[in-house]
Parts: structure tokens; sequence; C-alpha cells
């Protein structure tokens, strides 16, 4: 009787507890990391009765937190890989977008300034075509200009965002820290205090949203989380916080520093992925730079190119070309950490074999180490450096580990600008022309003379080339050239139809002689004077359009426009996908992690009624009891 | 045992019609804009193809209006190049008729006025400007008016700048002709060579000239000579150093060849008198105009009889000849040009429609495909969202 009551009760109160557990899985449903929890009843003992043993009732084995940690870690390796993609490819988005109108791009702004071009040579004094060139140059311009600050508000935004992230970083570090610290006061009491542990599952995947960390089990309810090459982020109840810096070499860029305890701050940017923060890291330093560099070698090229051709020309007044566009330099950023006194220049020698990338130059104690960053291919030396239409010269005394980063086209875009201000100054014509006698016997002439330099233009006085059958030596005939060069060129009418000639000092002319000349006719090369309709010039300038011009005569202007756009479209496109395939398995092991950790309201309703059923049972048991004790006190009583 | 949780399963409904509304709204927004690719990651190969087929479009574009500036440039050249052939050739049609022997003073009077009157109109013919006051054959001067007249001489001041557009890929095409090269640059004689009696002959030769082979190019001089005076005539042809070349007896109308020249003699001409053969010089049409001109207008000794007045008439009328057919000549050229414009604007319209075609077929959305693809991807919406609510009624909780 006394065994029924406390069977009965002993049921009541177990019952009670899982009737709350099942309450609160119902009620936690929607809660963010919950775990439900399983309540684990165990026979009470049996009481040795003669021969027989006796159950005396229920209690409460344990309340279990359904749990899997490999599908938690999993959980948090494809949220880091699954952010570092998002991001990667929410910003990659943008440039995307930036680039996507066909109508408004800067290859578009480039045919437009060549079309311009072209429609002035057909008319090279007209003014009206003139001011249309400079227009369209001047469109070109704003075109560049805008994409490259969209290229860096993009940047600060990464800077903005990376800043932000590792607050919000070292915020979860420091609430981690906290929860570690309850978690091991808890640990003495034996069981597990299920929600601070859903709890810390939860930060530690925020934490895994915004870099991929790894994490410890520390075998006392506390756990250790670890980044990039295995610094401690947080041990037991200690966090470390991270910090940003400006880059050492290109302040427009933040680096991630990590602080330890006696407060030194290292950088630790490379050795840094995964997660937002990661996915950030990658964007700017495989797309963003990569499009800065590739837009600022389609202006070098551009730019470089129109000024070499149009300083050849001659402008309305006859003056000679100044500069179309404001000319390409090179960006040379000493760390700021150099002790030393050294200074490094570099200036363009051959913009056609410039590479979108940068180089480090290093100097080790003796050397100078210059290694260039696509590729990592290294020289060593004292310089002066000479690498990919560059040089690049060290004056000065260094110390050793002085380095710095040379840009040869990352700020060309930011600076580019058209550098003449009137139609007026535009060099349509060529710098020199050629005639020949009136009094000539023989037919001989000049065809395709230009000039390949300014240096001798222009001439001191006119060339005159005198035919002369004995030029060379009796029976071997040529030109005796007089005038501001003094030379003979062999020319036999027989077998040199259309042969080429250079003066390699006078402007470095060139032009073909054909025809049959007799001795003593001449043909004049003069200074070019009043050729209001001279459009040579034009005609060498609207050519570099087509011209495979840039990295090595592999890609025209236009082209390296295209290899940005492809560059963009083929990295957005992978972290698209990229994304999309995380999140499928991202989806994937969500479900199956929640297929063990979450609550399934039927399953708890119909548990809900099983405990329910049986907790009314167990109450009969006690009136049952009761009833036997009424029963006993009635026959006893009486 | 395959459990869900009921967030999971709510969770999964909400994600599969928010998925879906993001596939219909892509559909959407290309159906909008009738474009495959929207953005370069759409497909990175295609967008870089557009990028490029545009340029060359633009290119090819700006290469044709190019040709249609250049075919204007040589039309107007054309034309005045018509106009000038026909006013030489009237020009000659009168120095024919005034070389007619039994012309009257008065008579050749009002042709050398006509005369004087047609050259004037062919100096305002090389003048010509454009509409935007440019001279035609100025070469590069084209701010220069190219011929003007001091004295009887026409003096050329522009140059020998050839203007050329760019019509082609790499083609460069002459689409301007100098003053010097159109009307300056005419051989005097046949081209090789021009013979002449010498000013002071005082016999009656009439000198004509054919070419025998090749020339070899100098200064010839044939001497009549008679020794002793009163024996039959003799010439002798001497070069330009002094060395006799041929020799022998004057027969009026016999052939007299030497180094690829063969020159006729009529008349009679006396000892001393010589004909001078020299390589063909540069003169311009003016200046042989101009000395139409002055044989007619002159006044010679024995009238349009005379060896001297026939010899400058037929030499006059052998140097307007060959400025006819040099003028033809660069008309021709033009025409010539203007044909090869032609095949190259055909060849431009071919490429541009292939182009556009390419463009279209990259770029251009193919419109059935994609609203077939919006109605598939409308379904699977409307399904989503019906499976979502019959979902979200079954729990237990409703029957308790």
């Amino acid at each position: 009787m006394a065994e029924l009551l406390n069977i009965g009760t002993s049921g009541l109160l177990s019952l009670q507890r899982a009737l709350a557990t099942t309450s609160n899985n119902i009620v936690n449903a929607n809660t963010e990391g919950y775990s439900r929890q399983l309540v684990k009843f165990d026979a009470l003992p049996s009481q040795r009765l003669g021969p027989f043993f006796l159950g005396s009732g229920v209690t409460i084995g344990g309340i279990e937190r359904a749990y899997n940690e490999h599908l938690v870690a999993q959980k948090r390796n494809l949220t880091a890989s699954h952010a570092s993609n998002y991001a990667r490819s929410d910003m990659l988005t943008r440039l995307d977008n930036l680039v996507a109108n066909p109508d408004n791009s800067v290859s578009m702004g480039v045919q437009r300034f060549f079309s311009a071009v072209q429609a002035l040579s057909a008319n090279p004094s007209g003014l009206p075509e003139r001011e249309v060139v400079l227009a369209e140059a001047k469109t070109l311009r704003n075109q560049v200009v805008h994409l490259d600050e969209n290229l860096r508000q993009i940047n600060d935004e990464v800077n903005g965002r990376l800043e932000q992230m590792t607050r919000e970083v070292n915020s979860l570090t420091t609430r981690l820290a906290q929860l570690n610290n309850r978690l091991i006061e808890t640990s003495g009491f034996g069981g597990e205090p299920s929600e601070l542990m859903d709890q810390r599952d939860v930060m530690l995947n925020r934490l895994s949203e915004l870099t991929s960390v790894r994490v410890i089990d520390e075998g006392d309810n506390s756990v250790s989380v670890l980044i990039g090459n295995g610094q401690p982020l947080v041990t037991r109840g200690t966090s470390f916080e991270l910090g940003t810096v400006r880059n050492e070499f290109d302040g427009n860029h933040l680096d991630i520093t990590y602080e330890t305890r006696s407060g030194v701050a290292t950088v630790i940017t490379e050795t840094l992925s995964g997660g937002n923060i990661g996915g950030l890291l990658e964007f700017r330093d495989r797309s963003l730079t990569a499009a800065d560099d590739k837009l600022g070698l389609m202006v070098a090229g551009l730019s470089a190119s129109v000024n070499a051709a149009h300083q050849l020309g001659l402008d309305i007044d006859g003056n000679p070309g100044q500069l179309f566009f404001t000319d390409p330099t090179v960006t040379v950023l000493p760390s700021s950490n150099n002790g030393g006194a050294a200074t490094v220049t570099a200036a363009i020698t051959d913009v056609g074999s410039l590479e979108p990338t940068t180089y480090s130059l290093r100097f080790d104690g003796a050397n100078w180490a210059l290694t260039r960053a696509s590729d990592q291919t290294t020289q060593t030396g004292a310089g002066p450096f000479v690498v990919d239409g560059m040089t690049i010269s060290v004056a000065g005394l260094p110390v050793s580990g002085d380095s710095f980063e040379i840009q040869p086209t990352r700020n060309t875009a930011a600076s580019f600008d058209v550098a003449i201000s009137r139609g007026a100054d535009i060099a349509a014509a060529a710098p020199v022309r050629n005639l020949s006698a009136t009094a000539n016997a023989g037919d001989s002439q000049i065809d395709g003379l230009s000039a390949g330099s300014v240096t001798g233009l222009p001439l001191a006085s006119d060339i005159v080339l005198t035919f002369d059958p004995d030029a060379l030596g009796a029976g071997v005939p040529g030109f005796t050239v007089t005038g501001s060069t003094v030379t003979t060129l062999a020319y036999d009418p027989v077998v040199d139809q259309g042969k080429t000639f250079n003066l390699p000092n006078e402007g470095n002319l060139s032009f073909a002689v054909t025809g049959d000349p007799q001795a003593g006719d001449q043909m004049r090369i003069e200074n070019n004077t009043g050729a209001a309709s001279d459009n040579r010039n034009l005609l060498a300038l609207a050519g570099l359009q087509t011209g495979k011009l840039l990295q090595n005569g592999n890609t025209s202007i236009q082209g390296s426009y295209s290899n940005l756009i492809a560059q963009i479209g083929v990295q957005t496109r992978q972290a698209e996908s990229g994304t999309e395939t995380d999140q499928l398995l991202l989806d994937d092991v969500t479900a199956a992690n929640s297929s063990v950790s979450g609550v399934n309201l039927e399953e708890e309703a119909a548990r809900l009624l099983r405990y329910q059923q049986t907790y009314q049972a167990a109450a009969q048991l006690v009136a049952v009891a009761d009833t036997m004790f009424q029963t006993l006190l009635g026959a006893t009583g009486r | 045992m395959n459990r869900i949780s009921t967030f999971q399963m709510f969770q999964q409904g909400i994600d599969k019609i928010v998925d879906h509304q993001a596939r219909l709204a892509a559909t959407d927004l290309r159906l909008a804009a009738g474009k495959r690719i929207l953005a370069p990651s759409d497909d990175p190969s295609g967008a870089v193809r557009i990028q490029n087929l545009n340029t060359e479009i633009a290119h090819l574009s700006q290469l044709s209006s190019n040709i249609n500036n250049a075919r204007t440039r040589l039309a107007e050249a054309e034309t005045v190049l018509g106009q000038a052939g026909n006013v030489m050739q009237r020009f000659s049609e009168l120095v024919v008729q005034a070389g007619n022997e039994s012309l009257g003073a008065a008579d050749k009077k009002a042709i050398g006025h006509e005369l004087a009157a047609l050259r004037q109109q062919f100096v305002s013919l090389a003048n010509s400007q454009n509409v935007s006051g440019d001279y035609l054959f100025s070469g590069f001067q084209s701010n220069t008016r190219p011929f003007v007249q001091s004295g009887n001489v026409i003096g050329y001041n522009g140059d020998q700048g050839t203007q050329q557009l760019n019509v082609g890929s790499g083609i460069h095409l002459d689409v301007s002709d100098d003053g010097f090269s159109v009307f300056q640059d005419i051989r005097t004689g046949n081209g090789e060579f021009a013979a002449r009696a010498s000013d002071s002959n005082t016999g009656t030769a009439f000198i004509s000239a054919t070419q025998l082979g090749t020339f070899t190019p100098d200064d010839y001089v044939l001497t009549f000579d008679s020794v002793p005076p009163g024996s039959p005539l003799t010439f002798q042809v001497e070069d330009g150093a002094g060395a006799t070349i041929a020799t022998g007896t004057y027969t009026e109308g016999d052939t007299i060849a030497f180094n690829g020249v063969e020159l006729t003699i009529t008349g009679q001409p006396v000892a001393g008198d010589t004909v001078l053969v020299e390589p063909s010089k540069r003169q311009d049409v003016f200046t042989t105009m101009q000395r139409a001109i002055d044989l007619v207008n002159g006044d010679v000794p024995g009238g349009n009889a005379s060896a001297v007045f026939r010899n400058g008439m037929h030499e006059t009328m052998e140097n307007l000849d060959l400025a006819n057919i040099h003028l033809l000549e660069k008309r021709a050229g033009i025409g010539a040009r203007m044909n090869s414009l032609d095949a190259q604007q055909s060849l431009h319209d071919d490429t541009l429609l292939n182009l556009r075609s390419s463009l279209s077929e990259v770029q251009d959305l193919d419109i059935v495909e994609a609203i077939n693809e919006l109605n598939v991807q409308r379904a699977s919406l409307q399904a989503a969202q019906q499976a979502y609510l019959q979902i979200k009624d079954l729990s237990i909780f409703s029957f308790l």
C-alpha cells in the first residue's frame, strides 16, 4: 500500500518533469540553435522481498540533449565556406553590375573617341570635328574615372566591413569567454547545461560566418577557439582581440591584426580564410585590385600610345603636338616599417610590356630582391632592375628588411585626364612633308614618309635627296643626302623599287622611294607648314585602336578592357556557384542536424499525450492507494 | 527514423518559395530587357563577345562613314576634272582651227580671245573650293589658293600632299589629288622626248618625231650642213657629249633614226639649221595653253604657212594631247578609287550584317523559350505556395 503510494508518487514526480521538458521543447520549437531534450526514465531499484524483488517506482535517469557534435562541426565549416563565397559574390555582383551596361562601357567610350578621330580625319581643319574629339576624350575620361571611383568606393566599403566584422569577432569572443567561465563553473555538478551549450554553438556559428575557426573541446565543458595559423582567440575564460591597421604599403587597404596578451599586434591578414572576412579579403586581393590593375593597364596603354603619336604631329597652328592625355606613371609605395633612407623610383620604358600586377622590392642586407606578385618570380641584385616595361632604380642607404611595393597600373585610372584644352591643339598634321622637284627629268617619289620620334624635329634644314648614278662609287647608284643630315643612300632603280630608308637622328624618319630618277633629280623632305588638310597624324592615331599594343603584342586597348570584363564575369560566376553549392551542402547538414536536434511538434504532442496519460494513470495509483487505505480504515475502524 | 523538425519543415517551405520567386524575377527581368545576358556573370565569354561585336560594329560603321566622306570628296574632284576636260577639249579644237593656213588675221584674233577666256576658266577650275571653302587641288594647303598668276606664269602655291582616309581595316585610300600631280606633272613631247626645230632656223624644215624602241635620254642636236656650199644637204646627229651618232644625206620625207628616236623632216632646211631632241620635261598645262595663245595671237613672218608657226603648233598640239591624256588618267584614277570604295562598302555591309546577326544570337533572348521558362517557374512557385499552405495546417495540436 505504501509501496503503491510511493510508486505512484515517483511516477507523478517523474512525469511532471517529463511534461515540463516536453513543454520546454514545444515552446522552444522556434528558438535558434535549441537542441531538443529527451527525458530518460529509470526504474527505481527493486526491493528484496523474501525470494522476490519488487519494483519501487520510476525516477528521471537524465535529461539528454539531442546532439551530434560532428554535424555541428560540419555545419560550422560549411557556414564559414558559404559566408566566404557569399560575401565574395555579393561584392563581385556589384562589380559585375558596374561593367554590365555595354552602352556605357569604357570600351564603347574608347570606340567613340577613335570614331571621332576618324571623323576628324575627313576634315582635319574642322573646328567642330576637333571639339567632338575633345568632348569624346573627356567623356571617356569621365567614364574611366567614374568606374575607378566606384572601385575605390567598393574598397572603402570593404574596409568599413572589415572594421565592423573584427568588432563583431571581438564581441563574440568576449561573450564566448564569459560563457566558457559559466560552463566551467557548472562542470563540477555533472550533467550538461543544455541551453548554455546551445547558446555557445550559436555563437560559434556566428563566428564562423565571420571567419573560419577551429574549435577544441577542453573537456571541462569549455572550448578553445583558434584562428588563422592557430592563434587562440578564446581559451577558457580569456579572449584575444582582433584589430585593423593600414597596410604597410598601401594605406587604402586595411590589414587584420591579432593582439597578444602583451598588447603586441601582428598582421595575420594572409592567414585568414573563410567567413565574411575571408571572402572580403579574397575579393579585395583577387578581384578588386586585379580590376584596378587591368583598368589601369588599358588606360596606360591608351594614354601612352596616343601621347606618343600625338606628340609627333603638328597642331592647327603648326606647333608640335603636346601630351593629349596625362602620361601614365608608376606608383612606388615604401613600407611604413622602413628604417633606412633608400628611395625607389620606377619609370615606364615600354607601355607595351607592362603587366597588370604588383612587385615587391625587399632589401636583405646585401641585395635587393624584386618579386612579381602574379607568379612570384624573383630577380636579385643591386638595381636598377629592368622588368616588364619598367626601369626600377634604387638610391640612398637601405637597412636590412626595408621593402617597397611597386604598382605599375593600379592608380593610372585615377589620374587619367585629358591634357589638351582646345580642339585646335589636336595634332592632325604630320611634322614633315616631301616633294619632288618640278625640274626633275626622271620620275621618282617618296612614299609613306613618317616620323618615329620627336628627336631631331623640327628639321634644322631641309633634307635634299639628289640622285647620282655613282653616289656610292662608280656604277653604284644612290642618293646623296644634304641638309640637316649628310649621308648617302643606296638606291638602284632596277632592283630597289619601293626600298625603305630610315634617318634615325632626324625624327627617326622612314620612307620608301619608288620610280626612275635621273642624275641630278631632287626630292626634298621639309618641315610641314600650313597643312590645313593634312590628316596623316590622325590616321596614325586612329590606327592605334586596332593595334595589339599591350602585353607584349597580345592585346589591343579595348581587348584589355574585355579581359577585365571576362575576369569579373568569371569570378562572379564562380563565387555565385560556390555560394549555391555551399548553400545546398549547408541545407543538407542543417537538415541532418535539425533532424537530430530540432523539435518536431507532432512528436512532442504525442509525447505530451503519452506522459499525460501515464500521469493520469499514476494519479490513479495514488487514488487506488487511498481507496485501499480507506478500505483498510473502514475494515479496522468499526 | 527520419524525423524532421517543425521549424525546419516550415523553413524549407519558405525557402523554396523565396527561391522560386528569385528565379521568376530573374527571368522576368531578362524578358523585360529582351536580353539573354544582363551582367557579365550571366555568361562571361558571351559578355566579352558582345563587347567585341559591338566594338567591331561601331568600327565598321565608322569606316562606312569614312567611305561616304571619301566618295563625296572624290566626286567633287571628279566633277571639276570633268569640266576641266571639257574646257581642254574646246581649247584643243580652237587651236586646231587656228592652225588652218587659210585663216584670216581677224578670225585668229577672235580665236585668241576665246582661248584666253578658256584658259581663265581652266585656272578657276584648278582653284575650285568645296562647300567648306577648302581648295581641292592645293595638297595639304587647303586654305591656300593653289594657282596664282603672276605675269604670264601661273605658280603653284600648294604642296604635294595627298589626303587619305581609312576605308577598311588597314586600307587607306587617297581622297585628294594635289595640284602639282594634276596640272603640273605633265610631260612634254611624247612623254619620253621632245623634238623641236631651233627658233633661229632660217629654212622651212617641219619636224615630227615618233619613238622607235627605247629612248636613251640625252640632249641630241641634229645639224644640217652643206660642205662645200651648194653640194647636197647632209645632216649629223651629236649626243650631249658631242659624239656623232648618226650622219646622212638629207632627203625630204625620209626618216632619221637614232637611239630610239625617229625623226621625219619635211620642207627645205638650210645649212646651219638645227633640230633639238631632248628628254621630255615637265610643263604645266597653263604654260602649254599660254604657248598656244601666244602662237595664235603672235605675228609670225609668213603667217600660218611659216615653218616657225607650223612647228610651234605641232609641238603645242602634242603637249595639249598629253595634258588631255593626263587629265583623263587622273579622272580614271578617281573613278577606279570610287569603284574600290563601292566594293569596300559592300564588303562592310556584308560583314555588318554577319556581325549584327552574331550579336543578336549572343545577346538577344529567345522569347519563346523564356516565356516557357517563365511559365514553368510560375507553376513551380504556385506549387510550392500550395504545398506550404497544405502542410501548415497539419498538426496533431489542431485535433487536441
